[in-house]
């Protein structure tokens, strides 16, 4: 009844993947030692167990060869980003943001990826990574369709700038640099299944979606008052960008896989480092408000400056990798269609000033926000790696993808 | 190894006639000897029968010149395996009712007459296995009665007006089914086939095949309480807490599924019609649970309607099974194994809240985290229902799925993976609004249990979660 084989093997797309898992992994562990003492309620689910079962479960994602265990392990990641998210439970919202979270995830998420297995399996016998062969169509618009909304893509991105808030902000980290990011890299390996060849429509919905996602993106981000808000937006924004690369492999750019896994990298390495900076904030000025923050830089430089360069990192602001990555993008959207270059070539650019003016108004302000705690070196530390690897991503991929 | 799955519901169904005339500690003694050995007896028997390569044992006891095969033993890995979790799921069902039903339950305190209930559940196992190794339709009829009359029995066990009333109700619905499907087989067996052994109805022509197969349906249904015969099952609840969960867990509803299982396992190729008339049954089924999850107040009532749409799921795969597809079978039997503690699970935690807080009303429980294996009993129960893994429903629901070759076939079948799906998201939507409200919030009571009954509440977790890695070398053998 369940014909499969279990082997771990990473090849050169999946080991990129498990390597920003296991960064950011590191990271949120180190990150979080200090942050969840701000929890001061009884009664707490287990965080350590919780976090590290979220970590290796997304960790052998990319290690597994078939669909089933993939499957079950994307289950166990969602289960576990799911205590994660409510950990915070005596505040209403958070379970809210919880609920709607899982409701989506096993509605549009794991329904069709169960459906998708199983008619793959039904006509392949095997749960093993193969060809997709019968129903084609049907079975890569639902694995597709199940990998977005994992991803957030527009318009099943509605749960993300929620959930991200909710969570405690290493786990926020891991969410946005490693989860979000398994849903693009199941849309390369169901590609890869088909050899990049869908019909059209898929083409332009995933097109559409991705656009759509960063013009949302945009419009949203002057709204945001709340920190971890605003990033969550930039990773619906960054996610646009990913599926944007993908877009260009269904037109017939080469390499895209590549490419994609390296702005994972380069983008996994900044968002986790924007939102640790966020859990430093909320640790030092006890609130998400950016209002009640104005003006930060006067009352602790080294969070203000940890922010700064979060979000130049994430902004793709040379020498930070993230610029030769987009750059990348936009590289290959002009083999394919000019329009759409030009389109992220301006998004990239607006989302900059919007950012720069956030800087403005909230960092470089006048003002002085209560300090309520001392920043703890353990966070500092981890966004200061982070940042230093995300000068450095581009070698570390090079390096890796050249000799694995 | 026949003797020991002989012994294994021989035993109880002796034990539970004695256990009418004992009571109190005398009673808790007795009782746990007859379930533990007769648990003990299946399981060697089940470790002889993996190690002898799991061929089908038929025995026949008892012939008569005009009924054929009156009585006889059947096993093969189908009965092995169902009977496999109702021997281990009815032991730690009795395990826990030890404590459950003393004078510290707040919301059924029993001093005397614990031996009545015993007798009645010991007598529910007995029959239930009996049943499972039957080889013969008259025998299929008896335990299918027996196991009618044990429910009566549990039911109305704490004797209020309305726990009669439901008892009367669960015992004539199924009565009409047994009268309306058995008798029709048994009566067939005897005027065309002159022969009541299972083995005998594969040589029915397809017309009679047709009204043997829809006449088992019903009486599969009314155990099973699928739609129209389902308003049984909710009403049930009033039974004590361990006899629902046995109920639901792993005896009354499982059976007809089982019951139908057989039939279309002997009788097979079945006629298309059959598949329609289940189909278009389970759909009806399907869709009214889907309504009214949202709709339940009481824990053990929102249970009930789980109970009816995943022992649907277990028709939707026999429904594949008729259209010619073994693994449909296979499906059923693995759904069935995985269900079975996940759901008892949830029973005995709801069973915790009637035992410490005197309540079932899910709006007035709260603040359960205080009492880390009551609430992550309960958050983990009904997520596991809902099909979220590590826990085995999943596994069975994928089984189910996996059958995807068979939309084929019918639109039919669409329909019901899709309501499939739907009927998890919706349950665990309505779980998630549950859990959050009754686990993770302030209360200030304290959910005190027994050690026993903590003991088999994680038990049954961990069973919950190895279920399918158990289940899964036997139910690849069962085939026609």
């Amino acid at each position: 009844m369940f014909d499969t084989t279990l082997t771990f093997s990473l090849d050169r797309i999946s080991v990129l993947f498990a390597l920003n898992v296991a960064i950011l992994g590191i990271a949120a562990l180190i990150g979080s030692v200090r942050y969840v003492k701000i929890y001061t309620f009884r009664l707490k689910i287990p965080y350590y167990p919780t976090l590290i079962t979220f970590i290796v479960a997304m960790f052998l994602i990319p290690a597994v060869h078939d669909w089933l265990s993939f499957l079950f392990l994307w289950e166990i990641m969602t289960l576990a980003s799911y205590f994660l998210i409510i950990y915070d439970w005596p505040e209403e919202n958070v379970k809210r943001a919880g609920w709607k979270y899982f409701a989506t995830m096993h509605l549009f998420d794991t329904s069709p990826l169960m459906l998708a297995v199983t008619i793959y399996y039904a006509s392949a016998g095997t749960f093993d990574f193969g060809p997709i062969q019968a129903y084609k169509t049907a079975v890569v618009a639902l694995f597709l369709l199940g990998f977005a909304t994992k991803a957030g893509l527009f318009p099943l991105h509605f749960w993300l700038p929620d959930a991200h808030p909710a969570a405690p902000s290493p786990v926020s980290a891991l969410m946005s640099g490693a989860m979000v990011e398994l849903g693009v890299y199941g849309s390369i390996r169901v590609l890869e299944a088909v050899n990049w060849s869908v019909p059209a429509w898929i083409t332009w919905l995933i097109g559409a979606m991705a656009v759509l996602s960063m013009l949302a993106a945009i419009l949203s981000y002057p709204h945001q008052n709340d920190v971890k808000r605003l990033f969550a937006w930039s990773t619906i924004d960054n996610i646009g960008w990913m599926y944007l690369f993908i877009l260009a492999g269904l037109l017939g750019v080469t390499g895209v896989e590549k490419g994609v896994s390296y702005y994972v990298l380069a983008h996994g390495l900044a968002k986790g480092a924007a939102f640790l900076t966020t859990g430093a904030l909320i640790y030092v000025f006890g609130t998400k408000d950016l209002e009640k923050m104005k003006g930060m830089i006067n009352a602790d430089q080294t969070t203000a400056g940890l922010l700064i360069a979060s979000i130049f990192a994430l902004e793709g602001v040379p020498p930070f990798n993230l610029f030769l990555n987009k750059l990348n993008v936009i590289k290959a959207l002009f083999q394919a269609n000019e329009w759409l270059a030009l389109f992220t070539a301006v998004e990239w650019v607006i989302a900059f000033i919007i950012f720069l003016r956030i800087i403005h108004a909230y960092v470089i302000s006048n003002g002085k926000p209560e300090v309520r705690r001392k920043l703890p070196v353990s966070i500092a530390f981890a966004v200061v790696i982070l940042l230093i690897l995300s000068l450095a991503s581009q070698l570390i991929s090079n390096y890796v993808w050249a000799r694995w | 190894m026949e003797e020991l799955f002989l012994l294994s519901f021989s035993i109880p169904l002796i034990g539970g006639l004695v256990l009418f005339k004992l009571d109190g500690k005398r009673a808790d003694y007795f009782m746990l000897i007859t379930v533990i050995v007769s648990t003990l007896l299946n399981i060697l028997g089940v470790y002889e029968f993996c190690f002898s390569g799991m061929k089908t044992v038929h025995e026949t006891l008892l012939t008569s010149g005009t009924f054929g095969e009156v009585y006889g033993i059947l096993l093969d890995p189908m009965s092995v395996c169902v009977g496999l979790v109702v021997s281990t799921a009815g032991l730690l069902f009795m395990l826990y009712s030890i404590d459950y039903m003393s004078p510290n339950n707040r919301e059924h305190p029993v001093g005397e007459g614990k031996g009545r209930f015993y007798a009645w559940m010991v007598l529910f196992i007995g029959a239930t296995l009996a049943f499972v190794y039957s080889s013969s339709v008259l025998q299929l009829l008896i335990f299918f009665e027996l196991m009618s009359l044990a429910c009566w029995g549990v039911v109305g066990y704490y004797g209020s007006k309305k726990a009669k009333r439901s008892a009367y109700k669960a015992f004539i619905v199924t009565n009409f089914g047994a009268m309306v499907g058995l008798y029709t087989a048994v009566g067939v067996g005897l005027i065309h086939l002159h022969n009541l052994s299972l083995f005998a109805y594969s040589s029915l022509d397809s017309h009679l095949k047709l009204i043997v197969f829809l006449a088992v349906m019903i009486a599969a249904f009314t155990k099973s309480a699928q739609f129209p015969f389902y308003s049984w099952l909710p009403d049930a609840m009033v039974a004590p807490t361990p006899a629902s969960a046995f109920l639901h867990g792993a005896a009354m509803v499982e059976m007809g599924v089982f019951l139908l299982a057989r039939f279309i396992q002997f009788m097979q190729p079945i006629p298309k019609e059959g598949f329609y008339a289940l189909a278009s049954l389970i759909i009806a089924t399907q869709i009214i649970c889907i309504l009214m999850y949202p709709l339940q107040r009481g824990a053990k009532r929102l249970l009930a309607y789980s109970t009816i749409a995943e022992s649907g799921l277990m028709y939707v795969a026999l429904a594949i099974a008729v259209l010619g597809m073994q693994s449909g079978l296979q499906a059923s039997v693995f759904q069935l194994f995985n269900h079975a503690y996940i759901k008892g699970l949830a029973f005995l935690t709801a069973g915790t809240f009637s035992y410490a807080l005197g309540t079932l009303e899910m709006d007035r429980i709260r603040g359960l985290l205080k009492s880390p294996v009551v609430g992550y009993g309960w958050t983990f129960a009904l997520l596991g229902l809902a099909g979220v893994p590590p826990f085995g429903v999943f596994f069975g629901k994928l089984g189910i799925l996996s059958n995807a070759n068979a939309m084929r076939e019918s639109v039919l079948v669409v329909i019901m993976f899709a309501l499939l799906l739907l009927d998890s998201a919706v349950f665990l939507m309505v779980s998630l609004k549950r859990i959050h409200s009754m686990v993770f919030s302030e209360g200030d009571e304290k959910v005190e249990i027994t050690p026993l009954m903590k003991a088999v509440m994680v038990i049954l977790l961990v069973l919950a979660i190895i279920a399918p890695y158990i289940a899964y070398p036997l139910v690849v053998k069962v085939g026609w």
